[in-house]
């Protein structure tokens, strides 16, 4: 086994935390999230998110903070990730420092981390653990953002892991709290319980009927908001909706879960009923367009990510349904791993768009193709 | 009517936003509405948080900054604050106390937090919200004239009252 060189010693346990080699690095990452399996909850909600947002009372939010002083807070908190556990397991922090521009995009695709902490990487990064279901951004808008991602429907069992582990951290580490206001933040917006909790779900149906628009406006009034896959200003392509609540000052916890719980419930209703109206009353239409993107999916050499999302839930709608066999992989997972950064990764090297496409292709055609044979 | 945010143009938009039972009423123009609603909107491509900040504080005449104070931990001035959508630190919450708070309330609708405490530093909160608790079911039992329930809870205010005290 190599040695460290002697002058390295005094960081070993540094580079221990730092995420350890890049072959373990690419198993992490690789590992398939938690959240993209599917339980008998994931039909119309993929996946369950929470996160909670907690900073430092004696630190400067991280967008003033000097790169040393980032570091200063990164190295504290790092020190603070190690003792924690998370039922039972360590997590493992990566220092965005040390993560190729590849891997960075493989951690944002999967949703563990997010585009703003890939922006400015000095004394930045995330803990993860080994399944994805948790994942600690360090410095990010705020010094901790907290989250637990579970699939299917399942807010209080995603806030419960959340709420522990934010519990033993404080156990080690001075909150910025206030009677009145709650957990600080460096934007208002999340000041209060720092709480944004989120549903992602799978409308077809009410796209396919037009009502899309008027089943999501309605909740604007309802202090919830709306986002595409990959968040604020991101299409919703795939027919992939965020829904989150916006307030996070004079309600708690439960009565945030619970009024995002009680509106996907309705929402899941409105899309269910689209489709059994499909069903009944364009049954032809339905069945050619799901068969239609199972072909291409089988067949097709090129496909962009937008052609590849919008096929996906095409032929996720047909599976649900009834209509079509299920893939190998799961719907959460062609979505998600059929973007630029982790095709790359997995392939181990760098593609230009038509390279892409074409490995696009036959990563989604890999995953319907065995079945279609047999 | 004038537009309540650029004061020029006629306002034909009238927004009504209830959080928690608190209704905020805005009167303003087509354009400025656009870009206050934005938030709300679905979708807008480019959309991004300081400047949803920035029409609220536009709003806000009493956050208008008369000279420019600094917050004295982290040096950030309100308008740094405005400019970059964020605070700079714990103390700018205190800092600019009013103007703060008059933001927060436009944001989430002016309540208090009522939220999770946290376990180590917020124990003697735990403690003062626990007793408040039971003050109130007190008073209520008394009022419901079930003395003997009441005189559960009374002792149990009593022995929390004196643990805090010792």
């Amino acid at each position: 086994m190599r040695k460290p060189p002697l002058h390295a010693i005094g960081s070993v346990s540094w580079n221990k935390v730092r995420g350890g080699e890049k072959m373990e690095r690419k198993d992490l990452l690789l590992r398939r999230s938690a959240w993209m399996e599917e339980t008998d909850r994931s039909t119309v909600v993929l996946s369950s998110r929470i996160r909670l947002a907690r900073n430092l009372e004696d630190m400067p939010f991280p967008h003033v903070m000097s790169a040393e002083l980032a570091q200063k807070v990164e190295e504290k908190l790092v020190r603070t990730l190690e003792t924690v556990t998370v039922e039972g397991e360590k997590l493992t922090y990566l220092s965005l420092g040390d993560l190729t521009p590849i891997e960075r995009q493989v951690l944002t695709e999967k949703h563990l981390i997010s585009p703003a902490l890939v922006n400015s990487p000095a004394g930045r990064g995330a803990a993860l653990a080994a399944d994805h279901r948790v994942a600690v951004m360090v410095n990010e808008e705020d010094h901790i953002r907290l989250q637990t991602l579970l699939p299917g429907n399942q807010l209080e069992e995603t806030f419960r892991l959340a709420d522990a582990l934010d519990d033993a951290l404080e156990e080690h580490l001075d909150y910025a709290y206030r009677e009145a206001q709650g957990y600080l933040t460096a934007c208002p917006t999340n000041v209060g319980t720092g709480l944004r909790a989120s549903v992602m779900v799978h409308l077809p149906a009410l796209a396919m009927t037009n009502r899309i628009q008027q089943v999501l406006g309605a909740l604007a009034p309802l202090g919830l908001a709306v986002r595409g896959l990959y968040g604020e200003g991101s299409q919703a392509f795939g027919h992939i909706f965020q829904l989150s609540n916006q307030i996070t000052l004079g309600k708690s916890e439960a009565d945030i879960l619970a009024h995002l719980g009680a509106v996907t419930g309705q929402i899941v209703e409105h899309e269910l009923q689209a489709r059994a109206a499909l069903q009944e009353h364009a049954l032809l239409a339905l069945e050619d367009k799901v068969w239609r993107a199972r072909g291409t999916l089988e067949k097709a050499r090129l496909l962009t990510s937008e052609d590849a999302m919008h096929l996906l839930s095409h032929d996720r709608l047909g599976v649900d349904m009834g209509i079509l066999p299920k893939p190998q992989r799961t719907f959460a997972s062609l979505l998600v791993e059929s973007h630029p950064g982790c095709l790359q990764y997995v392939l181990n090297k760098e593609l230009d768009a038509g390279q892409r496409d074409a490995e696009r292709a036959k990563f989604i055609r890999e995953a319907f193709v065995p079945q279609a044979d047999s | 009517m004038l537009c309540q945010n650029c004061h020029e143009r006629e306002a034909n938009v009238h927004i009504a936003k209830t959080v928690n039972g608190q209704t905020q009423n805005l009167y303003l123009c087509e354009q400025c509405a656009k870009k206050v609603q934005g938030a709300n909107f679905m979708f807008q491509p480019g959309l991004i948080v300081p400047d949803f900040l920035q029409a609220l504080f536009g709003f806000s005449p009493e956050s208008a900054p008369q000279q420019e104070q600094a917050c004295p931990r982290c040096g950030m001035t309100f308008s740094q604050i405005t400019r970059a959508g964020k605070l700079g630190c714990s103390v700018c919450y205190e800092a600019f106390g009013p103007q703060i708070e008059s933001l927060v309330r436009r944001i989430h609708g002016g309540g208090q937090h009522v939220g999770k405490i946290p376990g180590r530093k917020g124990a003697a909160l735990k403690g003062k919200v626990e007793l408040k608790r039971l003050k109130d079911e007190l008073q209520a039992l008394v009022r419901q004239e079930k003395f003997e329930e009441a005189a559960i809870t009374r002792d149990r205010i009593r022995q929390l009252e004196q643990g805090a005290g010792g």
